[in-house]
């Protein structure tokens, strides 16, 4: 799966009232709101793990990109739901496309 | 992938309200048919999601998430299932109605996903008092 764009993304600790645990997996799926709208999309993980309270660069790719991409440009900020807020971040690149 | 830095921070926990919730859900299943009205939720799940349901009977976690996302309308889960199968290019979709107490979902919170998806997160600890019913067809979605 190609990616979209690249971010910075640093997930909150269960003190923050951030999630339980690490996030692991090929891809972790989440809503990405950007300017209180809501679009979804898969962070390619690759296997990697992404410890809590820490910040990574990882490459996104979303369900429907003509949707957001007008929406989003480098460093513009999101926040990605788990039906709460578990993490925040800002864009690095989008993808040429 | 680069680990720029770390931060961290001081928020309440929302352990209690994740109990309540976890709680509520399995006491209506028990006493499903009881007073309380129930709510339907709608799930498009993807092929090794439908194996597992039938091989199961229950909602399983196989992601990352630490909950379950549904929608609000089944009009809204075939909107994820059509916008997935041609923007992630997943594999074509299965449509599972559930319900929950409508006192529970009224504790969390919908987010409108892709202008067409309202969307709540169920708790990986309430899958369980859940019952999938798995459907032979979808609405057509507006979006």
């Amino acid at each position: 799966m190609e990616s979209d764009a690249i971010i910075d993304v640093r997930f909150k600790t269960p003190e923050e009232n951030g999630r339980q645990t690490a996030v692991t997996g090929d891809y972790y799926s989440c809503p990405f709101i950007v300017d209180g709208e809501a679009f979804d999309c898969r962070l390619l993980l690759s296997g990697h793990h992404l410890e809590l309270g820490k910040t990574y660069q990882v490459p996104v790719k979303f369900m429907n990109w003509p949707l957001v991409r007008t929406r989003l440009s480098e460093g513009k900020s999101f926040i990605l739901w788990e039906g709460k807020d578990v993490a925040t971040g800002k864009v690095v690149c989008l993808e040429a496309t | 992938m680069l680990s720029l830095g770390a931060g961290s921070g001081a928020l309440t926990c929302g352990l209690s309200q994740l109990v309540d919730i976890v709680e509520t859900i399995g006491t209506e299943a028990d006493a499903r048919g009881g007073g309380e009205g129930l709510t339907t939720l709608w799930r498009a799940v993807n092929p090794a999601e439908l194996a597992d349901i039938e091989a199961t009977g229950v909602f399983r976690n196989l992601g990352a998430a630490e909950g379950k996302y549904f929608s609000t309308t089944a009009e809204g889960a075939a909107s994820y299932a059509k916008q997935a199968f041609y923007g992630f290019k997943d594999p074509p979709y299965t449509l599972i109605r559930t319900e929950v107490p409508t006192s529970v979902l009224q504790q969390l919170s919908i987010q409108v996903v892709d202008r067409g998806v309202p969307a709540v997160v169920i708790p990986n600890q309430a899958l369980p008092g859940l019952m999938p019913q798995i459907l032979s067809y979808f609405p057509l979605p507006s979006y």
